[in-house]
């Protein structure tokens, strides 16, 4: 799945990932690829992005935004 | 005309004037750039979230504690000047605007137990205030050069709360907008309660109408994306918490775009100001030099003329 993770300072993280770790409202949870279109509020805590090549890539955020398409894109509004 | 030394030592000073000016005219340039860069970056993260705002929206308009229109009772202006002067005319036009706003706004409103108070950003706000009688909630110093969305984040929670805790009615932020390097205009929004539009104009000014920043093409292209899906979304917790989680949101990027843009239009004002001076000085210094020759031209005529004289009268 392609993943946008945005800041106000700018981009955070863009490109193809395999998996996303994010703390939302309710819970923590993974979103893998073909997930069904929603939108969630993050907490505070760290999202983790797992690339293709299991590399992992780590954002602090302190609230946001989650929206995955049913494209197979999330956008995540990071603060 | 004036001794030679009396020339020289006011050459020497009108050179060291223009030096500065020089630098501070660089410093300037540097800084405005600097802001518009960063301005530039959060561009996409506005977008998104406008988008978001508009898919969220979209299903039914939603009633929040920031969206609700009361009777007005109370105004908050936040106005956005600068911290420090030799900015040429920046600061003034807030202040005439300003002034503008509250004479046409008293007119309208025609409500004697109505009233304004400032929140000022920028020290010079504070003066303006004072002159005008108008008391000040809350400032905010040194947000001058780079500003950083942490750094915003206390003014806009304190907008917010009084909003919700009905200590005001209405926020109307004056601010400079940056249009281009050479030319920005004051501009007066309604902040809260909020408004759709308001926001949505905010974030299609971010990028300047000329100039390397320009990118007309990819604002275009977010415009349209903007509204036309329609999506089976699931919403989590659910779409009136989502709602009212995002808007404070909205809010903090939107008066963080107005302090960058008043950021840079005051980096903008203060070069063009510093580059005329610098050009009055270069002037200045032209005409002393010339005068500081001819005075010192007519002193060798002077002596020469002395000598011979006394030869003449030898012989």
């Amino acid at each position: 799945m392609k993943i946008n993770a945005l800041t106000l300072k700018g981009i955070a993280f863009k490109g193809e990932a395999e998996s996303l770790n994010v703390k939302t409202l309710s819970g923590e949870i993974t979103v893998l690829d073909h997930h069904r279109p929603l939108i969630s509020v993050l907490t505070k805590g760290e999202i983790t992005i797992t690339t293709p090549d299991r590399k992992k890539t780590s954002i602090h955020a302190r609230s946001g935004f989650l929206e995955i398409g049913n494209t197979n894109e999330v956008t995540l509004l990071i603060d | 005309m004036d001794s030679t030394q009396n020339i020289k030592t006011r050459l020497k000073a009108v050179n060291s004037v223009n030096q500065i000016t020089k630098a501070m005219e660089v410093v300037a340039a540097t800084k405005m750039r600097k802001a518009q860069e960063v301005a530039l970056n959060s561009r996409p993260y506005a977008f998104a979230a406008l988008e978001l705002l508009k898919k969220l929206t979209g299903t039914l308009p939603i009633e929040t504690t920031l969206t609700v229109k009361r009777p007005v009772n109370h105004t908050v202006l936040l106005v956005v000047a600068s911290d420090r002067g030799l900015t040429g005319a920046f600061n003034t036009q807030v202040f005439r605007s300003a002034s503008q706003f509250l004479a046409k706004d008293e007119k309208i409103i025609n409500n004697l137990s109505h009233r304004y108070s400032i929140v000022a950003v920028g020290k010079k706000t504070v003066g303006f205030a004072a002159k005008r009688n108008i008391p000040v909630i809350k400032n905010f110093y040194g947000v001058g050069d780079y500003v950083t969305p942490e750094e915003v984040k206390p003014i806009t929670d304190h907008i917010a709360r009084g909003f919700v805790n009905g200590e005001w009615d209405r926020v109307v932020a004056i601010s400079t907008h940056f249009r281009t390097t050479l030319k920005q205009d004051v501009l007066i929004r309604h902040v809260l309660p909020v408004n759709m539009e308001e926001i949505k104009k905010t974030v299609e000014e971010i990028t300047p109408e000329h100039g390397r920043y320009t990118n007309g093409a990819e604002t275009q292209k977010h415009g349209q994306k903007i509204g036309t899906e329609t999506q089976d979304y699931l919403f989590e917790p659910g779409i009136a918490e989502i709602v009212d989680s995002l808007l404070p949101h909205l809010i903090t990027m939107q008066i963080y775009h107005l302090i960058l843009e008043a950021n840079a239009s005051e980096h903008s004002a203060r070069r063009v100001a510093m580059k005329s001076a610098s050009d009055n000085a270069d002037e200045l210094s032209h005409t002393l030099a010339i005068n500081y020759n001819k005075a010192r031209q007519s002193a060798i005529t002077k002596e020469i003329i002395e000598i011979t004289s006394t030869q003449s009268a030898l012989t």
